[in-house]
């Protein structure tokens, strides 16, 4: 079934519950100009789309028929094919900086995980800020709050290490630079979170990007 | 979503406000992909039921007041309507509309047997039609009743839960649950959408269930979700209560769902 579909997707949908559909694809199927195209597409049927780092969920209100996901198929098949304008790449050329404070000017829990983090990595905490300093970000994804932007590759080849927290925190301040699983993120809102916590944003709130699949990021150390 | 909040200041006077008290309504969906959570009433049926009962529009927004309400003085003559489990609010009725006099004070603060109550207002307009609806006792019983959950087919490992509670550290971004025993053990994912009724797994234990305003995407594994027909029991739980979360498959927690949709089109409470 939906054979051009298949091409690049692990599989032709997952009902993963009674409201919400999965579809899975390979590593490098998903572009930045396509994840933006879904971003703001308006799928049938009353789906919603919800973009993951391998998956993509369409969900709906409540559940509905059957007949939904047949609907849905042939709608995201016309979205794929359209492949000229989803070979593009990114969207700036110039970097967004992010300025933020890291070590001993933030606070002690920031302090913490900077610690944790250069233990499981095997370096000093200093080395941590270092990497994540060198590295050019790119906006993946966004997801898990407003305003909460995916960022990828970790430093380093083979990239830091930084498992989440086995139970998260159930408040983590808005502006703290974070370390989790397979990305870099800013928390934009006070909130819980279960990531490594480096560093503090400086003046957050001032200018936030407006965050979108395939925009750079660099971050620059302030005092 | 101020709808509500507009309702309350138009009808009543706010003698003793509560910490724990919002306009409510559908949830919004449609941006996910920037991030913001659905939103909406942690029971998603208390607002359809309470309009319906009001004759105005089922997607209007309600109070939704959470452990304690507000003390509060009608500026005019109201017609008010509060759903919650029966016996919550001593001495007024649940999913029924009533009268409220210019000058009467509603004490709210005492939410019994039950962590929400939601509130809808309107002008006693003459001649306005009011619907009853049946079967309110029989959702005093449900509280009893298990959480259904469908279980993640992606999450490959067969899982038993142990007895849960909720914790007190819940709110609407999370339920997070105490367990008595052992549990599946939790993993780390690469993030992917969670949403109202999503069962997270942190490696470190208990099982959080997603609220409504909670993370829109997260990387501990997703067990199950909550079908769509029990969400309203989340909003129902109390901080220490016991939640039976019991598996059902897909056809069936669609069957469930619309069973409810059915009851309703007839004016029943859908329980």
């Amino acid at each position: 079934m939906n054979k051009e579909l298949l091409d690049g997707w692990q599989d032709s949908g997952t009902w993963i519950s009674d409201r919400e559909i999965a579809f899975r694809f390979a590593p490098g199927t998903m572009t930045p100009s396509l994840r933006r195209k879904l971003a703001t597409a308006t799928p049938p049927v009353g789906f919603h789309v919800c973009l993951g780092a391998k998956v993509i969920h369409f969900v709906q209100k409540a559940p509905s028929s059957e007949a939904a996901e047949s609907e849905l198929i042939t709608w995201l098949k016309s979205l794929m094919q359209d492949k000229a304008a989803l070979d593009k790449g990114l969207v700036h050329t110039k970097p967004f900086i992010v300025r933020a404070a890291y070590g001993a000017s933030v606070s002690a829990e920031v302090a913490l995980d900077l610690q944790r983090l250069a233990e499981f990595n095997r370096i000093t905490p200093e080395e941590v800020v270092q990497r994540h300093l060198a590295t050019r970000y790119t906006v993946s994804f966004c997801g898990f709050q407003p305003g909460f932007a995916y960022l990828e590759p970790l430093p380093g080849s083979p990239p830091l290490l930084a498992p989440r927290h086995d139970t998260p925190r159930t408040s983590v301040p808005a502006g703290s630079v974070a370390l989790g699983g397979d990305y870099c993120a800013v928390y934009p809102a006070t909130g819980p979170g279960g990531w490594n916590l480096i560093g503090m944003a400086h003046e957050w709130g001032r200018e936030i990007p407006a965050w979108t699949p395939g925009l750079m990021v660099n971050f620059e150390r302030v005092p | 979503m101020t709808g509500a909040l507009t309702m309350l200041n138009e009808f009543f006077q706010l003698e003793k406000p509560a910490a724990l008290m919002a306009s409510q309504g559908t949830p919004d969906l449609g941006r996910l992909a920037q991030g913001l959570p659905a939103g909406g009433s942690m029971d998603p049926w208390a607002p359809v039921i309470l309009n319906r009962l009001l004759d105005l529009e089922d997607s209007f927004p309600v109070l939704e007041l959470t452990l304690a309400g507000p003390v509060i003085t009608a500026k005019c003559d109201v017609m008010l309507a509060l759903g919650g489990l029966e016996g919550s609010l001593e001495s007024l009725p649940v999913w029924e509309p009533f009268h409220v006099r210019k000058g009467d004070t509603l004490n709210l603060r005492k939410i019994k047997g039950s962590s929400r109550l939601y509130l809808a207002a309107s002008t006693p307009a003459a001649g306005k039609r009011l619907r009853t609806l049946q079967g309110s006792s029989t959702l005093r019983q449900a509280t009893c009743a298990p959480v259904h959950i469908i279980a993640n087919p992606v999450f490959s490992d067969h899982f038993a839960l142990p007895t849960l509670r909720l914790s007190p550290q819940s709110d609407r971004r999370g339920l997070r649950l105490e367990a008595s025993g052992a549990l599946p053990p939790g993993h780390e994912i690469p993030p992917e959408p969670m949403g109202y009724g999503a069962i997270q797994m942190p490696p470190g234990g208990a099982p959080i269930i997603v609220g409504p305003d909670g993370p829109v995407t997260g990387g501990y594994a997703r067990i199950a979700t909550v079908a769509c027909a029990d969400l309203r029991r989340l909003a129902w739980l109390m901080p220490g209560q016991a939640v039976d979360l019991k598996p059902v498959s897909r056809d069936d927690a669609v069957r469930q769902y619309r069973h409810l949709e059915e009851a309703l089109a007839q004016d029943l409470i859908p329980c």
